[in-house]
């Protein structure tokens, strides 16, 4: 019954993001904060995971290949591999519990301690001030992190490849990333996913933690509640989409 | 003139408020006492639309609460301002902000005016110089009259204040009390008080009300309160 709720209040919020947004001139510097809020927070972490990212698939490639197999298909496969589904599913589940979590503690706090209701009593909407900046801020910049991120795994592999394991030539690591090369791998890898993966982080944050109650422990409740169910729809998103679109 | 008529309030099957009937005259200060739990806060929470009442209406200037939509109820609650018991600051914000927010938000001052008006607050308050600093950097007397300059600064006709007293020392209550008083005299407020500090009651109120357990046992003068429930103020203080 309670997960019926639930969705129900989801989808109630949800609608009412939507309907905030032809306030989004109004709500502008709340917007400017959150973009800047996140990239911030998320910027060093992406960094490190695509480094590793880059050097743990380039590690995986030359283990799994033998002398048979030629190099620039292994360099393909890392590329591919890293750019569809690695970087994006990785990232969208370490974003689930930086993000989710930071937003339902952010917002769950400021349901405690009546800050939200203040909100209220100033005739400002806390579905406009606080959960539509940070779901417009997830849907934009979860892609331009994951565009960086895949940039620097991307470079590190090559790397890695070229340099340190002398595993294989430069032109034959390039020429493997442009083998049956689609533009639409890279919006899907690089925007689609991404996007729809920073909304729902964003969106299910913010949910959880207006919903909580109850003291610092229903903050703690919220926050691990938003990690859990985000990285669970992340990762069922991942399935669905890769099934649908590609 | 806020009209409360046959208010009830449940919460999880539980009756917070029973039937409450009440009529808030413009510019009095009204003081709703009680020891905690007796649905003081619900009540003042009913009274600007953060809570709905399951039976009766809540009537502001005319205008009954019951069926508002989102906007209008919005609209309606710049009328209002509310101080919270743990003053409800935004810790994201510096003072400064947290007193500009309303102004940012509904007003189209320039960044000038808006600055001379929450300089000319904070000096009503008495927190001139702590433009800069966030609630955390702020003891709970300063929170309290931050929270009250974030009310006035955009003029309410309503001020609701919870429990303004609570968790202070002697010398800060003594000034909170002041400026509710203060409030009232200079700018006509008309304040409703929720609160179980009698000290406050006798140094602010005009009118009283005293509930327990969600119904309206006495309302009258201040004096007539003392003369008739001394035993349920001796009752509160002990138990506060």
């Amino acid at each position: 019954m309670d997960f019926f709720t639930a969705v129900y209040e989801a989808s109630v919020l949800f609608v009412e993001t939507l309907s905030q947004l032809r306030r989004i001139y109004f709500y502008r510097r709340q917007i400017v904060e959150q973009f800047y809020s996140l990239a911030v927070t998320t910027l060093p972490i992406a960094s490190i995971i695509a480094v590793f990212l880059g050097l743990g698939s380039t590690v995986q490639a030359t283990y799994q290949t033998s002398s048979l197999t030629p190099r620039y298909f292994a360099a393909n496969v890392i590329f591919k591999t890293l750019i569809i589904e690695g970087t994006p599913i990785v990232l969208g589940l370490v974003l689930a519990g930086k993000i989710g979590g930071s937003l339902a503690a952010e917002i769950g706090s400021m349901k405690i301690s009546e800050q939200i209701d203040a909100l209220q009593s100033l005739s400002i909407d806390p579905v406009g001030f606080l959960v539509m900046p940070r779901v417009i801020a997830g849907l934009i910049m979860v892609p331009i992190i994951t565009i960086y991120a895949n940039l620097v795994a991307m470079f590190s592999s090559f790397f890695m490849s070229t340099v340190i394991l002398n595993w294989i030539t430069p032109d034959e690591y390039i020429s493997g990333m442009r083998m049956n090369f689609k533009v639409f791998e890279m919006y899907f890898g690089n925007i689609i996913k991404p996007s729809l993966c920073g909304l729902i982080i964003a969106f299910i944050g913010s949910f959880f933690g207006l919903r909580a109650k109850g003291g610092a422990k229903g903050v703690g409740i919220a926050s691990t509640t938003a990690v859990v169910v985000s990285a669970v729809i992340v990762v069922i998103l991942d399935y669905f989409t890769g099934e649908l679109l590609l | 003139m806020i009209e409360i008529k046959g208010v009830w309030k449940y919460f999880e099957g539980k009756e917070v408020l029973r039937g409450i009937n009440l009529k808030i005259e413009d510019g009095m200060t009204t003081v709703v006492l009680g020891p905690s739990g007796q649905g003081k806060t619900v009540l003042l929470k009913n009274i600007i639309g953060l809570y709905k009442p399951e039976r009766g209406e809540i009537i502001a200037d005319g205008i009954s609460l019951n069926g508002l939509k989102k906007r209008e109820l919005f609209e309606l609650r710049k009328k209002f301002a509310f101080i919270f018991q743990g003053s409800a600051l935004f810790d994201f914000l510096t003072v400064d902000e947290n007193i500009a927010l309303y102004l940012r938000m509904h007003t189209k001052m320039s960044k000038e005016e808006i600055e001379k008006k929450v300089k000319n607050v904070l000096k009503v308050v008495g927190m001139e110089g702590t433009e800069q600093l966030y609630p955390e950097e702020l003891s709970g007397g300063m929170k309290k009259r931050v929270a009250i300059a974030r009310a006035v600064v955009f003029s309410p006709k309503y001020i609701l204040y919870d429990e303004p007293t609570t968790g202070l020392d002697r010398e800060n209550a003594r000034v909170v009390n002041a400026l509710i008083n203060r409030l009232k005299r200079e700018y006509g407020v008309t304040s409703i008080v929720v609160t179980h500090d009698i000290d406050c009651m006798e140094t602010v109120a005009d009118r009283v009300v005293l509930l327990k357990e969600g119904r309206i046992i006495f309302m009258g003068k201040k004096e007539e309160v003392k003369e008739s429930h001394l035993d349920y103020l001796y009752e509160m203080e002990e138990g506060k």
